[in-house]
C-alpha cells in the first residue's frame, strides 16, 4: 500500500510539470501584451516596454520557464502578482483556497448528508412517492443552474432566515458558518443530486444481493442491513462521484463565489484570467493541479478501505 | 408508474418555471397613464456612521505611482492628497498648497507654499521634500504614470536612466525644495496642461519613510494625509477606511467608509434593497425601472467627462474611408448622418448615454453646447454616399468594426450596423478580447474600431491632443492615425498659452477642424447613475466623479443624517 502510494506521488510530478509547461504556453499564446494591458490606453510604447522588461516578459519563454521552475523548486515561490502590487501569488492563493476548502467542505457535508439520505430511502421505499418525490427533486437539482438558485437564495431565503446575502466574514466560526450556510446549501444540493441518483441506483443493486437477504435471515435489523452491510458495498461509484465533486469544489466553484461574493479560488483565477495576471494564472492552475492529483489518490486509496478486493489486487 | 411519473413530472416542470419566473415579477401599481413600479427599499440610516459602498471589484493598488484604474483611484483619492483640487465646477482650487502657485511669466516654473501643519496619517508633518520624494518615484520603473511628470526639466533623463538601470530614479533637476514648505518646479518648455497633473491621485504626496519600510507592499499598507485612514483591508472582500480625525479641512462627519466587493450586479441590488448600502452603480435594467418607481427620489444621475466614438484608421491601406481624398471624407461623413445616437442612448442605453455633438463632452472647458447633437439624416447620408461614387452603396466595400468583448459594445454595434444597412453602408462585427483589441489597434490593424475616453482632467487638451495630435498617432493614443498639421499648430500654441480664454479659444477651433475631417464617428457623451440612500447630504459629484466611487466628491463633508425615511 506505501508502495502504490508512493509511486502515485511520483507520477504526479510530470503531470504538475506538463501542466505549468502548457500553462506557460497558452499565456504567451494569448494575443495581448501583458504591459499594455496592465498599463492601459494611456501608456507609451516606451513605460509598456519598461514594465515588460522588468517583469521578465521580453525574455524568451524557455528563459521564464526556467525561471520559474527554479524559483518553484528552490524556494517554492510562485512569484508576484501582476495586478496586484507588493502580494505574492503564494499569499494570494493561502488566502483563496482558505476560503475555498472550507465552502467545499460543508457543501460536501450538506451533499452527502442530504444526496445518501435521499438516495438510501428511494432505494429501500422504492417505487412509492417517497422514491418519486426524491428523485423528482434531485432531476431539478441537477437541472438548475447554480448561479440561479444562488440568486433565488439571496432574494427569497436570505431574508426569511435572517443569513447575510454575500460576502465572507471569518471574524469567528459563527459568523463564517452564516456567510456560508447559503452558498454551500446551493453547491451542496446541486451535488446532492447527482450522488442521490447514483446512490439510489447503486443501493438497488446492492439490496437484492444474496448476502442481503442471508443478513436479514439472521435476524439482524434493517438499519444495520442497509448502512452496514448495503451502503458499504454500494459505496464505490459513490466514492467516485464524491471525490470529483470534491475536487470539483475545492478547485473553485467560480459561479457560486461570484453569485455570493466569496473570495475563493475560482474567482480569483478567473479575475487573473481576464486581467492577464501571468504568475497568479499560473500558480492558481498549479494549485488546482496538486489539488485534483491528491483528491484522486485519496479517492483511489479509499476503495481499498471498502473494497479490500483492490487492496489485494494492489498488493 | 409512469403515469404517475408524468403527472408528478408535469407538477415539477410547472414548479421549476414558476420559480425561475418569480424573481423577475414586480409589485406594479397603476398611476394615471404610467405604469410605477413599487420597490421595497429599506432607507433607514445606520447609526454607526460607516458610509457602505459596493465594488465590482478589489482595488489592485493604493500606491499612487501605481493606481490606473478607477476602482484604486477612487479609494486612494480618499487616503491620499495632492497639491491642487477640483472645486465642485470642475475649477483647480489648492489643496495641500496654501494657494494656487505662482507661474513665471515664461510658463515653465510653478512655485508653491506647502500648507504648514498638515500630518500624515501616522503623525508626521509634511515638507516640501515629501512633495519631492513623491513626485520623483513616478519616474521609477514601477510607475504607471511617469508621462505625468515627464515635462519636468530633467525628468525625462530620470525616467531614461531608471528604466535601463531597473533601479530607481536619479534626482530630478526641476524638481527643487526652496524651504520647508516651499516647492518650485520647473518644466522644460512651457506646458500649460501640466498643473491638472498636480490634482491626480497619481502625484499625491507620500511619507518617504514608510514607502521604504514597506517597499512594494506599501500598496497594501498605504499611509497619506486624507480624509480617510485604512483600518483593514480583506483582499476581495472588503476595505475598511476609518475617519482620519486629523484631517487638514476637519474631521469627517462619517465614521468610515466599507467597501465591500460583490461582483454580482443583481446580489448588490438586493443588498442596496436590505439597506446594506448607502449607494450603488446603477447596472442595465435597473434605471428605467427605478426612475419610474416609488424610490425614484434614489436615482442620481449627471453627465460624465467620457465620449465613445467608433474611430476610422485614415492610413489603413484599402480602406475606402482612409485617407483625406474628398470621397472618403463624405464617406466619412454620410456614416455619421446614418446613426440613430438618440435610440441607442435612450433605448437601447436605457439613458445611461446620449447624443454627442462633437469631441468634448459638457463639463470639459470649451465643450461647445451650442452646437446640436449629430442628427439622423438618412437622406443625406445617402446623398453623400452617391457623390463619393458609391450610389446606394453600390460598389462599397465592406469593412469590420472591431470592438471589445466589454459593456454594452456588442448590442450597441448591432445597431450601429443595422442603421448603416438602411443606408447602404455594409459593415461587418468583429469581437475581440481587451488586450487582443488594444493590441491590434496599437497596430493600426483595424479600418473601424471602438473606443472610449475618460477625462484625466477637465481640459480639452486632455482629448484632443492625445487623441488626434500626429505625434500621437499609433500605440500613444492616436489610433486613428489622424495627421492634420492645422491641428497639430494650435495644440502646440495652446500649451505655450497661461491664459485660460485664449487656450480655450484655440482648443475648440482644433476641435472644430477635427470634426470637419470627421476621423470618428463621434457617437455618445457618458452619464453617471446611481443610486443613492435619501439619508445620505452633500455627496455633491462632478463630472470626475466615477459612478459610487465619488472622486473628488469632499468626502468630509459627506454625512448620513440620523432621520431617515422607513
Amino acid at each position: 500500500m506505501v508502495s502504490y502510494t508512493l509511486r502515485r506521488l511520483l507520477e504526479a510530478i510530470p503531470v504538475i510539470l506538463l501542466v505549468t509547461l502548457i500553462v506557460f504556453l497558452l499565456n504567451a499564446a494569448i494575443p495581448g501584451n501583458p504591459g499594455r494591458i496592465r498599463l492601459g490606453q494611456r501608456a507609451d510604447p516606451a513605460s509598456v516596454d519598461a514594465y515588460n522588461e522588468a517583469r521578465g516578459y521580453n525574455d524568451p519563454l524557455p528563459v521564464q520557464y526556467g525561471r520559474y521552475l527554479w524559483r518553484l523548486f528552490t524556494d517554492f515561490d510562485l512569484g508576484e502578482s501582476d495586478v496586484k502590487a507588493g502580494k505574492s501569488v503564494n499569499e494570494i492563493l493561502e488566502e483563496a483556497f482558505g476560503v475555498t476548502i472550507r465552502l467545499a467542505i460543508f457543501s460536501m457535508f450538506i451533499a452527502l448528508v442530504v444526496g445518501i439520505g435521499a438516495g438510501i430511502l428511494s432505494a429501500v421505499r422504492s417505487r412509492t412517492w417517497i422514491d418519486y418525490c426524491s428523485m423528482l427533486v434531485a432531476i431539478m437539482g441537477v437541472s438548475m443552474p447554480v448561479f440561479w438558485l444562488g440568486i433565488l437564495m439571496i432574494i427569497y431565503v436570505a431574508p426569511v432566515l435572517g443569513l447575510p446575502r454575500t460576502g465572507f466574514d471569518d471574524t469567528d466560526a459563527y459568523t463564517m458558518f452564516r456567510s456560508l450556510i447559503l452558498p454551500a446549501a446551493a453547491l451542496g444540493l446541486l451535488s446532492s443530486a447527482t450522488i442521490a441518483r447514483l446512490c439510489r441506483s447503486a443501493m438497488l443493486d446492492v439490496l437484492t444481493q444474496d448476502y442481503i437477504r442471508t443478513a436479514r435471515s439472521k435476524g439482524l435489523g434493517e438499519a444495520v442491513v442497509v448502512l452496514k452491510h448495503a451502503l458499504k458495498n454500494a459505496a464505490i461509484p459513490i466514492v467516485t462521484v464524491v471525490g470529483n465533486s470534491f475536487g470539483y469544489l475545492l478547485v473553485g466553484a467560480v459561479l457560486t463565489e461570484t453569485v455570493f461574493a466569496l473570495p475563493g479560488l475560482g474567482r480569483e483565477v478567473v479575475e487573473a484570467i481576464k486581467q492577464r495576471d501571468r504568475e497568479l494564472i499560473t500558480g492558481g492552475i498549479l494549485l488546482m493541479s496538486f489539488v485534483f492529483v491528491g483528491v484522486n489518490l485519496l479517492v483511489d486509496l479509499s476503495y481499498a478501505w471498502f473494497d479490500p478486493r483492490v487492496r489485494d489486487d494492489r498488493n | 408508474m409512469s403515469k404517475c411519473l408524468s403527472r408528478t413530472s408535469v407538477f415539477m416542470s410547472w414548479l421549476v418555471i414558476l420559480s425561475m419566473v418569480a424573481p423577475g415579477c414586480t409589485a406594479r401599481m397603476e398611476s394615471g397613464t404610467d405604469t410605477v413600479f413599487e420597490i421595497e427599499s429599506i432607507s433607514a440610516p445606520r447609526s454607526d456612521g460607516i458610509f457602505r459602498i459596493p465594488l465590482m471589484t478589489n482595488p489592485p493598488d493604493l500606491d499612487p505611482i501605481l493606481v490606473s484604474d478607477t476602482t484604486s483611484d477612487g479609494v486612494a483619492s480618499k487616503i491620499f492628497n495632492t497639491l491642487l483640487d477640483y472645486d465642485p465646477e470642475l475649477k483647480l482650487e489648492p489643496c495641500l498648497a496654501v494657494s494656487m502657485p505662482e507661474i513665471s511669466s515664461d510658463g515653465t516654473q510653478y512655485d508653491f507654499t506647502i500648507r504648514a501643519g498638515v500630518r500624515f496619517s501616522h503623525g508626521r508633518a509634511i515638507t516640501a521634500a515629501d512633495f519631492k520624494y513623491s513626485l520623483q518615484r513616478l519616474a521609477s520603473v514601477r510607475s504607471k504614470r511617469p508621462n505625468l511628470i515627464e515635462p519636468i526639466l530633467g525628468a525625462s533623463e530620470a525616467i531614461e536612466s531608471a528604466r535601463s538601470s531597473q533601479e530607481d530614479a536619479p534626482e530630478i533637476a526641476g524638481i527643487e525644495v526652496l524651504g520647508d514648505l516651499q516647492l518650485r518646479i520647473t518644466l522644460k518648455k512651457p506646458y500649460a496642461p501640466f498643473i491638472y497633473h498636480l490634482a491626480m491621485v497619481n502625484t499625491a504626496v507620500v511619507p518617504r519613510e514608510l514607502v521604504e519600510q514597506h517597499g512594494h507592499a506599501f500598496s497594501r499598507k498605504p499611509t497619506g494625509t486624507g480624509s480617510f485612514v485604512l483600518e483593514k483591508w480583506k483582499e476581495g472582500t472588503s476595505l475598511l477606511l476609518k475617519a482620519n480625525p486629523d484631517y487638514f479641512e476637519g474631521a469627517p462627519k462619517l465614521a468610515g467608509i466599507l467597501y465591500r466587493v460583490i461582483p454580482e450586479p443583481l446580489a448588490q441590488l438586493e443588498e442596496y434593497k436590505a439597506g446594506n448600502f448607502e449607494v450603488m452603480a446603477v447596472t442595465q435594467g435597473v434605471f428605467p425601472k427605478w426612475s419610474r418607481s416609488n424610490r425614484a427620489d434614489e436615482v442620481l444621475s449627471w453627465p460624465s467627462l467620457t465620449v465613445q466614438y467608433y474611430g476610422f484608421n485614415l492610413e489603413k491601406q484599402g480602406s475606402p474611408y482612409a485617407g483625406d481624398s474628398d470621397s472618403a471624407r463624405k464617406l466619412r461623413e454620410a456614416v455619421n448622418l446614418s446613426v440613430d445616437r438618440k435610440f441607442l442612448g435612450e433605448v437601447l442605453l436605457e439613458g445611461r448615454f446620449f447624443a454627442a455633438n462633437g469631441i468634448l463632452p459638457p463639463g470639459i472647458l470649451g465643450h461647445n453646447a451650442d452646437r446640436p447633437a449629430y442628427p439622423l439624416d438618412q437622406e443625406r447620408a445617402r446623398a453623400l454616399l452617391a457623390e463619393a461614387g458609391y450610389p446606394g452603396g453600390k460598389g462599397l466595400p465592406s469593412v469590420d468594426l472591431w470592438f471589445n468583448t466589454q459593456g454594452d459594445n456588442a448590442k450597441i454595434a448591432q445597431s450601429v450596423q443595422e442603421d448603416l444597412r438602411k443606408v447602404g453602408i455594409p459593415i461587418g462585427l468583429k469581437m475581440l478580447d481587451w488586450g487582443a483589441f488594444l493590441e491590434s489597434t496599437d497596430a493600426g490593424e483595424p479600418s473601424f474600431f471602438r473606443l472610449g475616453w475618460v477625462a484625466d482632467y477637465p481640459d480639452p487638451e486632455n482629448f484632443l491632443a492625445f487623441l488626434f495630435h500626429s505625434k500621437n498617432k499609433g500605440p500613444n493614443g492616436n489610433v486613428a492615425f489622424y495627421d492634420n498639421p492645422e491641428v497639430d499648430a494650435l495644440i502646440d500654441r495652446s500649451y505655450t498659452i497661461t491664459d485660460m480664454d485664449e487656450r480655450i479659444r484655440l482648443l475648440q477651433q482644433a476641435e472644430s477642424k477635427i470634426l470637419d475631417d470627421y476621423p470618428w464617428l463621434f457617437l455618445l457623451f457618458g452619464r453617471e447613475t446611481i443610486l443613492i440612500k435619501p439619508y445620505v447630504k452633500n455627496f455633491t459629484p462632478t463630472g470626475m466623479c466615477d459612478d459610487v466611487q465619488g472622486n473628488h466628491v469632499r468626502w468630509h463633508l459627506v454625512q448620513i443624517d440620523n432621520v431617515g425615511t422607513q
